[in-house]
């Protein structure tokens, strides 16, 4: 029964591993797009994904959204209190990264979105917004290019 | 037989093997087949699904018209949603209708989930959505696609079209690959049976492969001769332990004169000549033949009798004989050499024919012997009835014999030659063959059971029964053989003189006949022995005196009672008749300087009978006075016997 156990237990942490190693995929490549640097330092809102970012090479996680390239946002909350505290302490926001359609749409200072939609890897950048921050993305991100929403 | 039986007993397991799997995969065909019915049942199901919902969408929506189906109402947008929810069920992931907006996007007009936001473009990263919505055609997807969801089985897209046959929406159903995952259920099963089936198959047959490689590189090492490539001793030897000689026929075949062969064409040419005459040796005999290399150039032969049906042993035999032994044989470098060939064959063995090869082939190496002293070059076809000496050679055979028939006795009268009258008898022991009840000669088994306790067991029975009838008859005396190797027996004597002490009456109407098997080394202990025998008033007597190792110096080193001179001295008479009766005048002479009773063997007529009793010589045993018989014929006969000429 032990052995069982032991098993399973190692066919989970697998299965787990795969899912993740594709989710660090994901925000290695869109946040490496989006600051070309070597390594990308960036601030993580939602604990989950900061474990599993945390294991990047090519990514460093942060607790200071400041000391951040960039930041992956979930709550609304977090990004006012977030601007809250650029404009108290003048600092400037790093390059922020929504995780839900209506946070990107809202605030023009979303540069980009990454979530999933009926099954299906969506990342979202508005034209605008790219030349704004003087961001020239790779063609793989160029067909999640639109115009306006 | 039993050699092919066994084959067959493997080639059957097989078969069943092979059937078994044949079976196994029809099942899986069948499951499979079946699989891919109900899927394929599935997705055309899910065509007519979205036909219905399109339908009802129609209904609420003036019949698709654009400006309907973009109604943004919220009531609106909630009814359809709705709508769209009861047609979920759990075949199908998502349920939820698209328009294009742009030439890349689209947004999700309605949701059975009823989350959607119609404001978020949705990228369905397939280029099948683009195609259908552009054609207005209906079209299934496969959701083996890289970007496609893993929830998703197949995607159904099916074009809403207004009345003017514009395209202003697609309804969107995704089949559940969860769904498809139970119909699949049983088929995954067994393709991860049959994959770990198909792995251990695989692994097994590996070993099988690599086993036989080993058992095939042992099986060369261990069976087959390496100088002519035919089988070996051990194979024969092993094949007699194993299985039984008894539905084949037999050779020997010999190469007269091989060695004058090795030495005009050289060692190596001698090889290649016996590897060629092996090889031709056994295309020429039936197939189920095997050609055996037992030592130097002498080949055994075993042809299934079967083969007999068309061509006899001797023929085969005598064909090989004219064939090869006519052969010409040219060496590697050129120098050319020819033989005969000497044979003993047998073509069928007898019954609980020996198992030992040794035995079989000493048999068959004496026989060999006759045939290259008549002149070799000649094949000797051994008759049923020597070959029936082979069934003796078999000790346990023989002792069985022993144990289920037992022994009889018979018994040769020693004969005064002047009155006729019987003074002792010979008893000569046979066995008795519990089924036939014919009585075997000890010729023919005693070399079985010497040196066996059975041997011992023969001799207490002939021991008891000839006490038996000696105390039966109390005016008559009986002779037993013993061979000179049983005086070195000490549980042999113990048990004889058991015998003489339960039986002292008639121990002294006991004569031991020596017989001598050996040359006697120990002169003292063989003294003390005979002592032992005497010491119950039984007498001994030397026989075959005259012939082997039984000579004079046997008549100093110890004390006998009686000599028996040995029959091929007085068969001598008829032929060299002055010088025979010389001899055994002399023996004569002997015989009354030191008191031993004379007795001649091999009396076969008158004319003996005549010339000893001349010498003086009185007392004879041959079957001219009588064959031998059981002890109450010839008593009957009053101790008077018929003389037989």
């Amino acid at each position: 029964m032990r052995r069982f156990w032991r098993v399973w237990l190692v066919l989970s942490v697998v299965v787990v591993a795969q899912a993740n190693e594709e989710t660090l995929s994901v925000y290695r490549k869109l946040l490496g797009a989006l600051v070309p640097k070597k390594i990308v330092r960036v601030y993580v809102e939602e604990p989950k994904l900061k474990a599993i970012l945390k294991h990047s090479r090519k990514l460093q996680v942060v607790d200071d959204p400041f000391r951040a390239d960039t930041a992956v946002l979930d709550r609304r909350e977090a990004y006012l209190d977030l601007k809250q505290r650029a404009l108290r302490e003048g600092k400037r926001l790093p390059l922020l990264v929504a995780r839900r359609f209506r946070l990107f749409r809202d605030y023009e200072e979303f540069v980009a979105a990454f979530y999933w939609k009926k099954g299906r890897k969506q990342f979202l950048f508005l034209s605008s917004r790219l030349k704004r921050y003087g961001i020239v993305l790779t063609p793989d991100f160029e067909y999640f290019i639109v115009d306006r929403l | 037989m039993l050699f092919f039986v066994e084959r067959l007993k493997t080639a059957a397991l097989v078969v069943i093997l092979a059937l078994f799997a044949l079976f196994a995969v029809h099942i899986y065909k069948t499951v499979s087949a079946g699989t891919r019915y109900l899927k394929e049942l599935e997705a055309k199901q899910a065509a007519e699904y979205a036909a219905r919902i399109a339908s009802l969408i129609a209904d609420e929506t003036e019949n698709l018209s654009s400006e309907h189906l973009e109604n943004s109402r919220a009531e609106s947008i909630d009814k359809i949603n709705m709508l769209l929810r009861t047609f979920m069920t759990e075949e199908y992931r998502y349920l939820y209708i698209v328009r294009k907006n742009g030439p890349k996007t689209f947004n999700i007009l309605y949701d059975a989930s009823g989350k959607s936001d119609r404001s978020e473009p949705f990228f369905p990263r397939d280029e099948a959505f683009y195609d259908a919505y552009e054609k207005g055609e209906a079209l299934l997807v496969s959701g083996r696609k890289k970007e496609a969801p893993d929830e998703v089985w197949r995607t159904m897209l099916y074009p809403l079209k207004d009345a003017n046959g514009s395209v202003n929406g697609m309804v969107v159903l995704e089949l559940s690959s969860a769904h498809i995952e139970k119909i699949e259920g049983v088929r995954r099963s067994l393709d991860r049976l049959f994959k770990t089936a198909g792995v251990a198959a695989g692994i097994f047959a590996f070993i099988v492969f690599y086993g036989l490689i080993y058992y095939y590189r042992w099986y060369v090492w261990h069976y087959i001769d390496g100088i002519t490539y035919a089988k070996n001793r051990t194979y024969l030897s092993d094949f007699m332990r194993k299985y039984t000689l008894k539905s084949y026929g037999v050779a020997l075949i010999d190469i007269d004169g091989f060695k004058h062969v090795n030495r005009s064409v050289g060692a190596e040419g001698g090889d290649m000549i016996l590897r060629r005459f092996a090889k031709n040796l056994k295309t020429m005999l039936p197939f189920g033949s095997e050609v055996v290399r037992t030592v130097g150039a002498e080949f055994f032969v075993m042809v299934p009798q079967r083969a007999f049906k068309k061509r006899s042993l001797e023929e085969m035999l005598r064909n090989v004989s004219d064939t090869l032994g006519k052969k010409q044989y040219v060496s590697p470098d050129g120098k050319k050499a020819s033989f005969t060939l000497s044979v003993v064959a047998v073509e069928e063995l007898p019954l609980q024919s020996v198992s030992e090869l040794s035995v079989l082939l000493h048999f068959l190496d004496e026989k060999m012997f006759l045939v290259k002293s008549k002149g070799k070059n000649s094949i000797l076809l051994v008759e049923d009835d020597q070959a029936e000496a082979l069934r003796f050679k078999n000790s346990e055979y023989v002792k069985t014999l022993l144990e289920n028939g037992g022994i009889a006795c018979l018994y040769q009268p020693i004969v005064n030659m002047k009155t006729k009258k019987a003074v002792k008898y010979e008893a000569l022991v046979r066995l008795v063959d519990p089924d036939t009840k014919k009585q075997i000669s000890p010729y023919l088994f005693m070399e079985s059971l010497k040196g066996t306790s059975h041997y011992i067991k023969l001799t207490k029975m002939v021991l008891s029964e000839v006490f038996l009838q000696l105390e039966r008859y109390d005016k008559i005396a009986i002779s037993v053989n013993l061979d000179l190797s049983d005086l070195l027996n000490e549980e042999l004597i113990e048990a004889i003189e058991w015998y003489l002490k339960s039986h002292r009456g008639c121990a002294s109407r006991l004569t031991f006949e020596i017989v001598e098997d050996q040359e006697i080394k120990d002169f003292e202990k063989v003294r003390k022995t005979l002592e032992r025998l005497r010491r119950y008033g039984s007498q001994i007597a030397l026989d075959d005196f005259g012939s082997g190792f039984a000579s004079y110096r046997y008549l100093v080193k110890l004390d006998w009672d009686i000599l028996k001179i040995d029959g091929s001295l007085v068969k001598e008479l008829e032929n060299n008749t002055k010088k025979a009766k010389n001899v055994l005048a002399s023996i004569k002479a002997v015989a009354d300087l030191n008191r031993y009773v004379l007795i001649a063997e091999f009396i076969e007529n008158e004319t003996f009978c005549t010339l000893l009793t001349e010498i003086g010589i009185v007392l004879g045993q041959g079957y001219f006075f009588a064959k031998p018989d059981t002890l109450r014929n010839l008593i009957e006969q009053g101790h008077t016997v018929k003389c037989v000429s």
